[in-house]
């Protein structure tokens, strides 16, 4: 057995969508679990003051949270920072970041976690919805994670990528934790400093303008293998109709012996 | 051979003392709770003669039963301890008394051993009670003949009565493990539970149904181990005689659904007792088996353990084995405090019952609906938003049914009525978090009480007379349940506003020529709250005829919409509302009258065909004549 994975989950002081109050995030709780299913060692990270939120991410199994504290002036270096320091896992470099796939409203930002695995130099995995280590690993050479990509319309894609890697956690993820309220009363929330040097980057000049709708680029949209009308068909040509269509995109595996 | 009897007698009562003793070591492992001792014991004949017998007169054969048994027995054993005084012991008089207390008991037996023939009954046990009337028969009848031996010759001792001596001391052994080990143990822990009840304002007519507040500081939440339940309530456990009326009552088990309450306690007794599977009564219907290992520290819950998880979330916390019990023990409690153990503690709730307790921390709101939505049913009839510091009479509280468009309906005829009867009137609009009750009743504690801090604090920043709500769940939590936290209003059913404004003349009503209506008591405005009169006399002045259903008022059955039931998806042979709808219909009732939101959706997902359900503020508005 090889020695448990080390992640970090990205957590960010999130609001509830629909009552605005603070609330986790509900990718950043499937990110959680995804990590659990993987049988890894986790350190949640957040950039800025210990808020109480982060407390729920602990009922969900994350029992070790880091504030960086300060962190909320330059986020992306921070938690690149922090993740590269060596310090949040005394085994060793930290193996796998897992992050929310989009903002939830609150004070954070979907491209974050593009914007440190830039900064990581690590790449960059989007909408996942399942994970496990690849088998069959050579000695030596690091660990591969094999994924599932949630895509449109309950499609399925398999990826294989090399860890180090960041993961973004997709809200069709099966694996949301049980939430113990001992474990959110235990959480311990360790602030450090986040290590920035230096005046936190000065936004670049950016203009603000008002939200308008933009035209649904439909072709972009296009349906890949379009749509079969069948009137009054036999129930066996329906259900093969069905299952050819499942298979077309992936989501039924092809037949045995194909 | 009278001191001899005299002394055999006092020989039981130390045995009967010594196993006492074992069990109360058992139970002092449980959690410690104070107890006032003195009040407590003082009040023990009250209790059991007028309590305990309220319940048990309902059978009166169990009555018939248990006043030979039990007294000839408790009565026979001490005349024959007394026995022991020289001047009893050469009386005839004496020993005439002891025969007829024998008899009696003797003649208990005989009834005893009637209740199991030719057929143990489905909701009694076998196991031991099958030779509890045998020993029971030996003692009284050799002591019975004992004692006509010495009434014919009371300074002497006839070798003839050395066989009803063996006799008499053979039952006295059997009696003995029936008590060290078998159910009738539930003499003694029934009076140790009667002095030491959890709930003493229940005694002497009263009514105590709130859930006790829970300290969650405290290092174990709730019940894992038995070791984590209160002493009392140990006891409490092992008072169950096994009579099955519980297990008669509760719906969930009518319907199937994996919960008994008579096997819960018999398995939570077994659990204190290291396991093993001695329970001989009906199972907990479809329950998929368990190993059967207990221990005073060991896991109740669980596959590996005594009780199936499925058993904890059949509960519909409807309080109708509550009210059956004539041990007066308090399953809800348990079931609740188990429940709290496998939320707080472990996280282990149902899907279902998770998601909905994520939204109500994270939205408070179990449907995670936007608050605001909650008075769109109410839209078009502009009822004002009392704001913070604002001022009123009525304060209407909506509850969760409101996002519901049938139970909108309702609050809409509620509305109509409190506008044609001239009162002032406010909701609280977006401001109005849910209750907390669901959180409450699936052992979550602490959304519960997130919820209930955010609710008291919205209410006591607004100056109003009273609250009026259409739900009976709220209206618990709020009246019964908010004051140990700081809530302390006036808090009214909707049916008891409208019988108020009825029998006060402010609404008049002309009964309508409709089909029979039957009413339907909800839980938690029967049993939790003792309201049954109201909804009836507003039915009467509004409705042509009136039908009972065979299970009505306090011992109404329940729809299956409580304590969480609904989401957390159990497995059952029947849905709990069909077996209540067909009760509807056994007594002829076109019309099923209800009084809560939950009872309305559970009863209208009934199929057709099926009578119509009404809130009573439908048929009210119905029949109200105006100017």
């Amino acid at each position: 057995m090889a020695t448990a994975m080390r992640a970090v989950v990205l957590l960010s002081a999130g609001i509830d969508p629909v009552s605005g109050r603070p609330a986790p995030v509900g990718t950043e709780i499937r990110a959680i679990g995804l990590a659990r299913a993987l049988g890894a060692r986790m350190v949640g990270l957040h950039a800025g003051p210990p808020a109480p939120v982060l407390r729920e991410y602990a009922g969900y199994g994350l029992a070790d949270i880091v504030c960086l504290d300060g962190g909320e002036a330059d986020p992306v270096a921070a938690l690149a920072g922090a993740i590269l320091s060596g310090a949040l896992f005394a085994e060793g470099p930290v193996e796998l970041v897992l992050a929310g796939r989009r903002a939830s409203g609150g004070a954070d930002s979907g491209l974050l976690p593009y914007a440190v695995a830039e900064r990581l130099g690590w790449p960059m995995v989007a909408d996942v919805a399942q994970a496990q280590r690849a088998g069959a690993q050579q000695a030596g050479a690091s660990p591969d994670l094999d994924l599932e990509q949630a895509r449109p319309r309950g499609a399925r894609r398999a990826a294989r990528v090399a860890l180090p890697c960041v993961v973004g956690v997709h809200d069709v993820a099966a694996c949301v934790p049980d939430f113990v309220f001992a474990q959110a009363r235990a959480a311990c929330l360790r602030a450090l400093p986040c290590g920035l040097d230096g005046p936190p980057p000065v936004a670049e000049a950016a203009e603000e303008r008002a939200y308008r709708r933009r035209p649904r680029l439909i072709a972009a949209a296009a349906q890949g293998t379009g749509g079969r009308v069948l009137v009054d068909p036999a129930p066996q040509d329906a259900a093969r109709a069905i299952i050819d269509h499942l298979r077309a995109l992936g989501v039924l595996p092809p037949p045995a012996g194909s | 051979m009278a001191l001899i009897v005299a002394c055999l007698a006092w020989g039981l009562v130390a045995c009967v003392l010594l196993a006492a003793l074992g069990l109360a070591r058992r139970w002092r492992r449980g959690r410690p709770v104070r107890v006032d001792w003195v009040a407590g014991l003082a009040a023990v004949p009250r209790r059991y003669l007028v309590d305990v017998h309220h319940v048990v007169e309902r059978r009166p054969e169990a009555a018939r039963m248990h006043v030979p048994a039990a007294g000839g027995l408790l009565g026979g054993s001490v005349a024959l301890m007394l026995a022991a005084l020289p001047a009893l012991r050469g009386s005839r008089a004496w020993w005439a008394v002891v025969a007829v207390l024998f008899a009696a008991a003797l003649w208990g037996a005989v009834l005893v051993r009637r209740r199991r023939r030719p057929a143990v009954p489905s909701f009694l046990s076998g196991g031991m009670f099958l030779w509890l009337p045998g020993a029971l028969g030996a003692y009284a009848g050799g002591a019975l003949l004992l004692a006509l031996g010495l009434l014919a010759a009371p300074d002497g001792g006839s070798p003839l009565l050395l066989a009803p001596l063996v006799l008499t001391v053979g039952g006295a052994v059997g009696l003995l493990v029936q008590f060290a080990r078998g159910p009738m143990r539930h003499a003694f822990a029934g009076t140790v539970w009667l002095a030491a009840h959890a709930r003493p304002g229940r005694f002497g007519g009263g009514r105590d149904t709130a859930l006790r507040p829970l300290d969650l500081d405290a290092a174990r939440l709730g019940a894992l181990a038995p070791s984590d339940f209160a002493w009392t309530a140990l006891a409490s456990f092992d008072a169950c005689i096994q009579c099955g009326r519980c297990e008669q009552a509760c719906p969930a088990f009518a319907a199937g659904q994996r919960l008994n309450p008579k096997a819960l306690v018999q398995d939570l007794v077994a659990a204190t007792r290291g396991g093993g599977a001695s329970y001989s009564g009906s199972p907990a219907p479809n329950a998929p088996p368990v190993a059967c290992r207990g221990g005073m520290d060991a896991p109740i819950i669980g596959a590996g353990a005594m009780i199936h998880p499925d058993t904890l979330w059949a509960c519909t916390t409807c309080r109708a084995c509550v009210e059956e019990c004539p041990m007066m023990i308090e399953h809800v409690d348990a079931i609740v405090d188990l429940r709290r153990g496998q939320t707080l503690m472990l996280g282990q709730v149902r899907p279902g019952a998770a998601q909905a307790l994520r939204r109500m921390r994270d939205s408070a709101e179990p449907g995670g609906r936007p608050l605001a939505a909650r008075a769109d049913a109410l839209a078009a009839l502009d009822v004002p938003v009392l704001p913070e510091g604002g001022e009123t009479d009525i304060l209407l509280w909506l509850g969760e049914g409101a996002f519901d468009l049938r139970h909108g309906r309702t609050l809409q005829a509620l509305v109509r009525l409190m506008r044609l009867a001239g009162l002032r009137f406010a909701i609280l609009g977006a401001a109005e978090p849910d209750c907390g009750d669901l959180a409450r009743r699936l052992g979550d504690e602490a959304t519960f009480r997130l919820l209930a801090d955010e609710a008291i604090a919205t209410l006591n920043a607004r100056r109003f007379q009273r609250i009026v709500t259409a739900d009976p769940h709220a209206l618990h939590v709020l009246r019964n349940e908010y004051p140990a936290l700081g809530g302390h209003w006036t808090v009214q059913h909707h049916t008891a506003l409208l019988d108020e404004l009825v029998t006060g003349g402010a609404l008049r009503l002309a009964p309508r020529d409709l089909p029979p209506v039957a009413y339907h008591d909800p839980c938690y405005l029967g049993r939790y709250n003792g309201e049954v009169a109201a909804p009836r006399r507003l039915l009467d002045a509004a409705c042509g005829t009136r039908v009972e259903m065979a299970r009505h008022g306090l011992r109404s059955m329940c729809c299956g919409g409580g304590g969480g039931n609904p989401i957390s998806d159990v497995d059952g042979a029947a849905r709990i509302p069909d077996l209540r709808m067909a009760q509807a219909g056994a007594v002829g009732a076109a019309i099923v009258a209800v009084g809560c939101p939950g009872c309305t959706a559970m009863l209208e997902g009934v199929p057709a065909p099926r009578p119509e359900v009404r809130d009573i503020a439908e048929l009210v508005l119905d029949a109200v004549v105006t100017a």
